[in-house]
């Protein structure tokens, strides 16, 4: 599998803290990555550790085949990074802004940046330290796409923003996300729904899961089993089956682990007197929170 | 360098107010100036507004150039431009060339004119032009690294109030040095063009601004001890060192036992815990046209029951004062209270420098300007101060000597207390100097430097306020002759049987 980002064993520690606990990454060329977390998950420092503002403290990242230590005006002119605090220069015009940066990129396209300054409806003579937070994220995100970057990496770009700019700003990417890899942290989990292809689930520091949500999506259900009378849990509770819950005959748990007929299988195997069994599929939202607190409640 | 080009057109269109604010600054220093080497009595309108001006220059170059470093912030994690495809080598150079043709280029344009104005053609003074330069850089360079190890103004403006507290201890340290001048500013200046452009290099390419910070700190106590009295002894050990001991040969430092040199007076002064020693010397066998300066002494004494003591001190010369001279050196109070009746043995090594006559020029003393080719430009006042306000550049110092004898016609000068009648027909000598020695924390950013020769019993011109018992002393002819250094040579003296009361510094006491 070609990868846009890659990293291996990658840890960054700030004095004691680890920020960053061995990460394994990878984003496939092509897919729009999602990666989310509670806060201080490390997100942003794998990020930001990614485009080489952060040293790492030890294992290795790449970004577009070259390792991120040395990631070159060459590379960057490929990539467009778009974060929720970046500093921006505030005594520039929208207008000036977008000419400013043209001539660091060879393959600056002036009508793709004019469509993305309509579409993002921005105000070409305002200055960028005058204009909403929504608006400066957009101007941001326009400059960053005017150059069909290759890989697009967006560190909580949603923060703050009210539905409607999120969706102009969700249109934007997507219409140019086709030819790019796009990797965005987020914890707007039923924005990045709608279009992420693939997630990884960050907390403290370290990977939980990775894969394509789909298949994500399709593995976790919430499980609702009915009995004649109050089920007693058996000692053998697999650790896929989180968060189990019984309220009189009712016991509803989490299978992160879901198939339809080796599910039912171990049901029945643990349980007698069952009424009824159903399987719920679960938002991305639920998954998030069914993780979170399980990850709470191991530590 | 296109994108230099283009990053420095965007800093351009920024800073054209602050810009402009600095340019207006640095053309009113060309102005004013040249008021400042007027004397007192013109009271030219912006005479005061000299030292304002430079001042604030010093201030608007600190503020454009950080202005111009935190536009793309090197230290922090959030600024749009680490992300996009700048190179260092352009961001730097784009810096670089905006310093160079907003400071340095006027800055050194301003100083030709300034010197022009104070009749010194500048392309005859390169030199000076070019230690300005030098020194203006080393400046900036500071103001530079300041600026790439913090976030914003207010994080500078911390860094500046840490920096001017570290000053006031490198002062101390500083004037740790028995002698201060050039030797100091060169040191001081070649580490920080050294250190601070490699730390800005590194930063720029690195952007590690930790480690830049520290090693900031560490340049700051490098300095320090660069500064202090362990360098001083190691660059003096070297030159002491460097050259052959001699006790004979020509000049020779003969000790002066005449008890007439002796310190008269019954109180022994003291400074803090040290005893000031004097001992006097003749200067025999001086060849005629040469001429010595003061220098560094080594002391060390040799008392029964006492360890070997060495100090570094000074060598004094007083030409005319029959060719004598005196090395100076300190001992603590406990060491002489124990060593001063006894008899000891002292061994002295001084560095001399050799100068030879070079060039003399004759003027004809009157009210108003004159001009001594290369060396001074003077305005007479002929008013009370009596000195003529002579103008310099700064150079390296070089010994003068100014002659003359005052006409018959002159004198006596009812004007001054310390004056006294003026001794017709009397040749004079005076020594003095040429050049401006700087020190390391000079604030003066002016190449031109103006000062008062101190010529007691001048016979100046009569002035429109001069008594009527005031003959015209106009028309003198006075001859200043230049010297030349010839070579550096070290007498070592061996002064048996001294008693240190005997020539430590006295003081009388007055009921």
């Amino acid at each position: 599998m070609n990868c846009a980002v890659r990293t291996q064993n990658l840890s960054k520690k700030f004095r004691r803290v680890d920020a960053l606990n061995g990460l394994n990454l990878e984003v496939p060329e092509g897919s729009i990555y999602a990666l989310v977390g509670p806060n201080g998950a490390g997100k942003t420092t794998a990020i930001k550790t990614l485009m080489n503002i952060f040293r790492p403290t030890a294992g290795k990242a790449e970004v577009l085949g070259v390792e991120a230590g040395r990631l070159s005006p060459r590379e960057f002119a490929r990539i467009g990074y778009v974060s929720e605090n970046q500093e921006m220069p505030d005594w520039m015009t929208v207008e000036y802004f977008l000419a400013y940066l043209k001539p660091f990129y060879g393959n600056w396209e002036s009508a793709l940046a004019e469509e993305l300054v309509q579409r993002f409806e921005l105000p070409l003579d305002r200055k960028l330290g005058k204009l909403s937070r929504g608006m400066r994220v957009k101007a941001a995100l326009a400059s960053s796409l005017a150059y069909r970057p290759q890989l697009i990496v967006l560190d909580e770009p949603f923060t703050g923003l009210d539905a409607l700019v999120r969706d102009q700003l969700i249109e934007g990417l997507l219409v140019r996300a086709a030819s790019a890899t796009v990797l965005i942290s987020s914890h707007d989990l039923a924005e990045i729904e709608s279009f992420a292809s693939h997630i990884g689930y960050l907390d403290q520091g370290t990977l939980r899961f990775s894969e394509e949500l789909n298949s994500l999506v399709q593995r976790f259900r919430e499980v609702e089993v009915t009995f004649g009378t109050p089920p007693v849990l058996p000692a053998d509770w697999p650790e896929s089956w989180m968060r189990p819950d019984t309220s009189a005959a009712v016991l509803r748990f989490v299978d992160s682990h879901f198939d339809r007929e080796q599910t039912s299988l171990e049901i029945r195997r643990r349980f007698d007197g069952i009424r009824n069994v159903s399987f719920n599929p679960m938002t991305l939202r639920a998954i998030f929170v069914t993780l979170a607190k399980a990850a709470n409640r191991a530590a | 360098m296109r994108q230099s080009f283009h990053i420095f057109r965007k800093d351009v269109r920024h800073l054209k107010w602050e810009l402009l604010l600095m340019l207006s600054l640095i053309a009113a220093f060309v102005i004013v100036e040249p008021q400042r080497w007027r004397p007192l009595y013109e009271l030219k309108p912006f005479r005061q507004a000299g030292n304002l001006v430079q001042m604030l220059m010093g201030l608007a170059w600190c503020y454009i150039v950080v202005r111009l470093v935190h536009e793309e912030a090197l230290a922090g994690d959030r600024q749009f431009w680490i992300t996009r495809p700048y190179s260092w080598k352009s961001l730097w150079a784009a810096k670089l060339l905006f310093i160079l043709v907003f400071i340095n280029i006027p800055v050194l344009i301003a100083d030709a004119i300034i010197l022009a104005s104070a009749g010194f053609p500048p392309v005859a003074h390169l030199p000076v032009l070019v230690w300005k330069q030098i020194a203006l850089t080393a400046g900036l360079a500071t103001a530079v690294v300041m600026a790439a190890v913090t976030r914003n103004l207010l994080e500078f403006g911390l860094a500046c109030f840490v920096v001017a507290h570290y000053t006031v201890v490198f002062e101390v340290v500083y004037r740790s040095w028995p002698v201060q001048g050039w030797i100091q500013v060169w040191v001081l200046t070649a580490i920080l063009l050294g250190a601070a452009s490699a730390l800005v290099l590194y930063q720029y390419a690195r952007r590690r601004t930790l480690v830049s910070r520290l090693a900031l700190v560490g340049l700051a106590l490098f300095m320090l001890l660069a500064m202090s009295r362990i360098t001083w002894n190691l660059v003096v050990s070297n030159r002491f060192a460097a050259l052959a001991s001699q006790t004979t040969g020509s000049p020779a430092l003969v000790f002066d036992p005449d008890p007439a040199r002796r310190p008269t007076d019954k109180f022994i002064y003291t400074v803090g815990d040290v005893v000031p020693i004097r001992i006097p010397f003749q200067v025999a066998g001086l060849p005629e046209g040469t001429d010595i300066e003061s220098a560094i002494a080594s002391v060390s004494i040799e008392a029964p029951g006492v360890q070997n003591w060495f100090n570094y001190g000074s060598f004094h010369y007083f030409p005319l004062s029959g060719k004598s001279g005196e090395v100076g050196f300190s001992v603590n109070q406990r060491l002489f209270d124990e060593i001063k009746s006894t008899p000891v043995t002292l061994r002295l090594s001084v560095l001399l420098t050799l100068f030879r006559d070079d060039s003399t020029a004759k003027v004809e003393l009157r009210e108003g300007d004159f001009s001594v080719p290369n060396v001074f430009n003077c305005v007479s006042s002929g008013s009370y101060m009596e000195s003529p306000l002579c103008r310099s550049t700064l150079l390296r110092r070089r010994p003068l000597r100014i002659s003359f004898t005052v006409p018959e016609s002159c004198g006596p000068v009812s004007r001054g207390v310390s004056q006294g009648p003026v001794p017709r027909g009397e040749l004079r000598v005076i020594r003095t100097g040429t050049g401006w020695e700087p020190h390391v924390l000079d604030l003066d950013i002016s190449p031109v430097r103006a000062s008062y020769i101190s010529l007691r019993q001048w016979p100046n011109s009569a002035s429109s306020n001069a008594s009527p018992d005031t003959p015209d002393c106009s028309g003198t002819q006075v001859e200043f002759t230049t010297e030349s250094e010839v070579t550096h040579i070290r007498r070592d003296v061996e002064v048996r049987g001294v008693r240190l009361a005997d020539y430590a510094m006295k003081f009388r006491r007055y009921p």
